[in-house]
């Protein structure tokens, strides 16, 4: 019906998540591990967020820089456009992070795998987003006001943070 | 500031009222991934109009065309 009435056809979040794991099956990225705001959610409450950060293991491309070409090119191919930065998947703006250091390592693969409508989802575990929140380059008003969540919450291994604010010099 | 003196809420109120609100936290956290997904999704509309009237958007600052 949405067809014949020209409506683009209905798209369901569970899709983005579905091409998260295709990324990884088809050797593209190593691992991946959702961070950022939509992270925040799958852990806490529902925030306000206009993107999907993904965290990625890209596998050893031996040049001296990173490369995400192998992405958008998967991408494009799928018909997923490319916007400022981010690939949209089913309409859901995704932007790619590759491993920035140790940490990023670590964080993804730890991350948990949750399940979100029968899709399964890797999401950064929240001492890991603490952390992440609490390196000097990521600071920001925001992101502490998201790293006191993420304490708050249920669950939430306070030695964990601790021991890795010790192991990544995250000390203020 | 005109200094006239007020009625303060007591301690008692100020106590419940941010009980009430850390309940409500702790209910949204609760929710299904389903349920905070569509949060999310309502979110984004209710906050987007406030957004653009503090700075411009990026391209891809809009609401997500999606079902939870």
């Amino acid at each position: 019906v949405r067809e014949e009435l020209n409506v683009e056809p209905v798209q369901f979040f569970a899709q983005t998540l579905r091409e998260l794991n295709g990324l990884k099956l088809a050797g593209i990225i190593e691992d991946y591990a959702i961070a950022g705001a939509m992270a925040l959610v799958f852990w806490t409450e529902p925030v306000p967020t206009y993107d999907l950060d993904v965290l990625v293991l890209l596998p050893e491309q031996g040049l001296p820089l990173v490369s995400l070409s192998g992405i958008y090119e998967w991408a494009a191919a799928r018909g997923y456009r490319a916007d400022a930065e981010h690939v949209v998947i089913a309409d859901v703006p995704v932007q790619f992070l590759p491993a920035h250091g140790e940490l990023a390592d670590e964080a993804i693969e730890t991350a948990a795998t949750l399940e979100y409508e029968g899709v399964p989802v890797r999401v950064v575990r929240p001492e890991y987003l603490v952390a992440l929140y609490l390196e000097p380059s990521a600071r920001t008003a925001k992101r502490r006001e998201r790293a006191a969540a993420l304490l708050e919450a249920p669950g939430t291994d306070r030695r964990l943070i601790e021991s890795l604010i010790q192991r990544f010099g995250l000390l203020p | 500031m005109t200094g006239r003196p007020r009625t303060r809420p007591t301690a008692e109120l100020l106590d419940r009222l941010r009980r009430g609100k850390a309940e409500l936290r702790a209910q949204r956290t609760r929710m299904s991934l389903k349920e905070k997904v569509a949060m999310v999704l309502k979110l984004q509309r209710i906050y987007l109009p406030l957004l653009k009237r503090h700075r411009p958007l990026a391209p891809w600052e809009r609401p997500w065309d999606v079902e939870p």
